[in-house]
């Protein structure tokens, strides 16, 4: 049986030997998701796209960088994305990372809006009350049936 | 004749400041002599910049390539199509658009019989915005240098050829319009400027530039329409905004602008926000400033921009000295702007309005933060980031669906005060709709919470549209016993204000379908196919039959691949695409031509990324679902401005509600929304 095993190695090995072939050419060629491409700029020649909308050589080259970490080495999205952040910087993301003064950016438009609503709020509650007071000093007007007609009139031209 | 174009600059730079100083004293002297002397020179400056703009015409058209300009944008294979559109290629020419805009502008203010206590401050204004430009053409960037080395006598056979991008009919159009918007805010913003200097407390201002406003608006419109299709045909990525600095750049003043053009309404009718308003034109005029900023000085890499730092300067100190110019005014001449009005309820249209404004600033901020925060982020951590889709997408779309919201809520609330059975008879059905629509697409197998939120906010809006008109319809048919067709249409034109605005919510509700439908059931793929072979991708079957090389015109060649489109489940054929990559002999790199399809279903996009020696080529290819609502609604909303801006009984504002029903003041001219 022994003088059978380096046979068996050779047939094993053999065997394996076009299906790591293929997986080594798989990873190059595997297409990277959408969202993992949405959110990779173009940073390699400067042309600064969104790799996904990227077709310059230098975003080939990206791409290739992005398999070769996702499939060949198989790290996860956050992964890969650590691994650019390291060797391109922070520019190599299409969002800034949710971190440190990058929640500014992220919180400034709601921040806005909810102070601009609490602002609003303020001031209706205050005019609201000025106009509640100025409404019980006034004294209610009727109209007599002559101007009832005329305002009739008016609205039957406009609508 | 070159120096003819140089001295028309500097001529018209001249006139353009004596007319300021002359405007000046005729406002404070009131004198008739000085007011004609500085039309008079607001004509000159009009003259001089066309005759100036046809000088650079003509030799971009004869091809003179002693002419820098002439020479870095044009060339003898260019097309004359381009040879026009190359008047806006560069930074001097695009320039020299804008001052021919300009100053056609300040001419029709100078000239005009509205708010004549208003017209010379005003005109000062625009003529110095005019001023402006001339000292940047004439002594930063002039459009008629030569090129290095000319001597008389010296002909140049050649030049270096336009960019393969901006030879796309929407890059032809798309500059002109969002220049025409650019340039129409200056108009509210100098008549709103000419109020405060003048003490004119009142809306006068407002109602003279209610049509410049909404011209400008329009303009901006279709030129971020027709800017996000050139980059869907040309571009060549398959989307159609891409959140580019420069994108935004004309992005953020349509906010604001849009913001200006609801809260104007509530000084035309209740004399409050009168801050608010002289403040939101201003950002919105500055906005448009730095936008240019943004374009011209390099400082954000974007796919479009001009990228020349000294001419940046230039832009950023003027945008500063107009805003500081602003304010102070503003600050100065507050007590001018104390409003005399309350609400009377905190569920009102007015009210309404406010959110609508605060969501239009929310979402401007978020745009401008997100646009500038690569430069915020290095000067604070020294550290470069980018903003892109993945920042904006998240951000702006819980604005964007509050404020389609709000445009279904907003126009069906009274004015001073709604009552819960107003609000259950404008909404009750509306909001059914809108829940049976989401419920539906849930059924069909959408998942998205977005989608589902987008597409039943859309259902709402248009509900509560329909629902009002025919209310309307049916009240009119009622009233004047007309039928229904001619009481409809009676209806539209007697208030042609505030149906155009419906006509205007109804096709940016038609693009917020378009928006969402090509962001929800996208489908991509990326196939290498061999001669013969075939793919399936959504309902298609697409078989590649060729890979031919081709002419076109006399200088491009063009590598195609020629695609056979059927019906994946009934087999039969659809047509034929043909995606293309484009060689331009002023391009290292080819030009993508996507091959298109196009139904109101949704878009069969493909374009063809590398090919090899035996004729197999790599596609990508997309379904971009509802992507042709988003053009057909953008089309809407131009028609629907249109439809208000046309002039005659029906175009004027409504009656004023200040306070209570005793100062309820007469109708002018029609009722409004």
């Amino acid at each position: 049986m022994r003088k059978f095993l380096p046979l068996v190695l050779i047939i094993f090995i053999s065997l394996l030997a076009p299906q790591s072939l293929s997986a080594e050419e798989d990873w190059e060629t595997r297409p990277i998701p959408t969202d993992v491409e949405v959110g990779v700029i173009c940073v390699l020649d400067g042309c600064m796209m969104n790799l996904n909308a990227c077709e310059t050589q230098a975003a080939q080259q990206l791409r290739l960088n992005i398999r070769e970490k996702m499939y060949k080495e198989g790290l996860s999205k956050e992964q890969t994305y650590a691994y650019l952040v390291q060797t391109y910087g922070e520019k190599v993301l299409a969002a800034p990372p949710k971190r440190g003064f990058n929640w500014t950016v992220w919180l400034a438009p709601f921040v806005v809006t909810i102070g601009g609503g609490a602002l609003i709020y303020l001031g209706l509650e205050k005019w609201v009350l000025r106009s509640q007071e100025n409404e019980e000093e006034s004294t209610p007007v009727t109209l007599n049936p002559e101007d009832e007609k005329k305002l009739e009139e008016e609205i039957k031209k406009y609508i | 004749m070159a120096e003819a174009g140089y001295f028309s600059l500097v001529l018209a730079l001249m006139l353009s400041l004596y007319g300021i100083i002359a405007f000046i004293i005729a406002a404070r002297r009131d004198n008739p002599i000085f007011m004609a002397s500085a039309r008079g020179a607001t004509l000159g400056v009009t003259l001089f910049s066309s005759l100036a703009s046809f000088i650079l015409i003509y030799f971009l058209i004869t091809g003179d390539y002693s002419i820098k300009y002439v020479y870095e944008y044009t060339s003898n294979d260019l097309p004359l199509f381009y040879r026009l559109a190359a008047w806006w290629a560069g930074n001097a020419g695009s320039l020299l658009l804008w001052l021919f805009l300009l100053s056609w502008y300040t001419a029709m203010v100078a000239f005009s019989k509205k708010a004549r206590n208003l017209t010379p401050y005003a005109s000062a204004i625009l003529l110095f915005n005019s001023a402006f430009f001339l000292f940047v053409l004439a002594f930063v960037t002039n459009p008629f240098e030569r090129v290095a080395g000319w001597y008389p006598g010296a002909v140049i056979p050649d030049g270096a050829g336009m960019n393969p991008l901006l030879q796309n009919p929407g890059m032809v159009f798309h500059p002109v319009t969002t220049y025409l918007g650019y340039v129409g805010f200056a108009v509210p913003f100098a008549y709103a400027m000419t109020a405060l200097l003048t003490k004119t407390g009142n809306d006068q201002w407002i109602k003279v530039t209610r049509h410049w406003t909404i011209i400008a608006w329009l303009f901006l419109t279709l030129g971020n329409l027709w800017g996000a299709q050139w980059a869907y045909a040309e571009l060549g990525w398959g989307g159609y905004w891409g959140w580019d600095p420069v994108e935004n750049a004309s992005f953020i003043p349509w906010l604001t602008g849009s913001a200006f053009l609801h809260s104007v309404m509530i000084q035309e009718r209740k004399n409050m926000l009168k801050t608010w308003n002289v403040v939101l034109i201003t950002i919105t005029y500055v906005l448009t400033l730095f936008g240019t900023f943004l374009v011209r000085s390099g400082v954000l890499t974007s796919v479009h921009a001009f990228g020349d730092s000294t001419l940046g300067k230039y832009f950023l100190i003027f945008t500063l000295l107009m805003l500081f110019f602003a304010l102070d005014l503003i600050i100065l001449r507050r007590d001018l702007l104390v409003q005399d009005a309350n609400f009377e309820s905190f569920l009102s249209k007015e009210s309404s309005f406010l959110i609508n404004n605060l969501i239009l600033v929310g979402l401007a901020v978020a745009v401008f933060f997100g646009t500038v925060y690569p430069l915020v982020s290095e000067a604070v951590r020294g550290v470069k980031v980018s903003v892109g889709a993945s920042f904006f997408n998240p951000v702006v779309a819980p604005l964007g669906i509050a404020l389609f919201l709000l445009m279904g809520i907003c126009p069906l609330i009274a004015w001073r005060k709604a009552s819960p059975k107003n609000l259950i008879d404008n909404f009750l059905w509306p909001l059914i709709i809108a829940l049976v629509c989401a419920g539906i697409l849930f059924i069909l197998g959408f998942r998205k919470g977005y989608a589902l939120l987008g597409f039943a906010t859309a259902m709402f809006t248009i509900c509560t549209i329909i629902l009002e008109i025919l209310r309307g319809t049916k009240i009119r048919h009622k009233l004047t016993g007309e039928g229904y067709p001619k009481a409809f249409l009676g209806l539209m034109i007697r208030n042609r204000r505030r149906h155009g605005g419906y006509i205007i919510h109804f096709g940016l509700v038609l693009m917020l379908i378009g928006i969402v439908g090509s962001h929800t059931a996208n489908l991509d793929m990326i196939q290498t196919l061999k001669p013969g072979q075939s793919v399936d991708i959504g309902n298609y079957h697409l078989t590649f039959n060729r890979l031919g090389e081709k002419p076109i015109g006399t200088s491009l060649d063009a590598v195609f691949a020629d695609i056979t489109v059927s019906d994946r489940s009934k087999g039969t054929l659809l047509g034929y695409v043909e995606p293309q990559k484009v060689f331009y002999p002023t391009s290292e790199q080819p030009m993508t031509e996507i091959g298109l399809r196009s139904t109101l279903k949704e878009d069969l996009y493909i374009i063809l990324s590398t090919w090899d020696r035996e004729g197999s080529a790599t596609f990508k290819i997309l379904i971009n679902p509802l992507v042709s609502w988003l053009w057909i609604g953008g089309y809407i909303v131009i028609l629907g401005a249109i439809f208000a801006l046309w002039p005659g009984r029906g175009s004027q504002t409504g009656s004023k509600y200040v306070n209570t029903v005793n100062h309820f003041q007469p109708l002018e001219g029609g009722r409004e929304g």
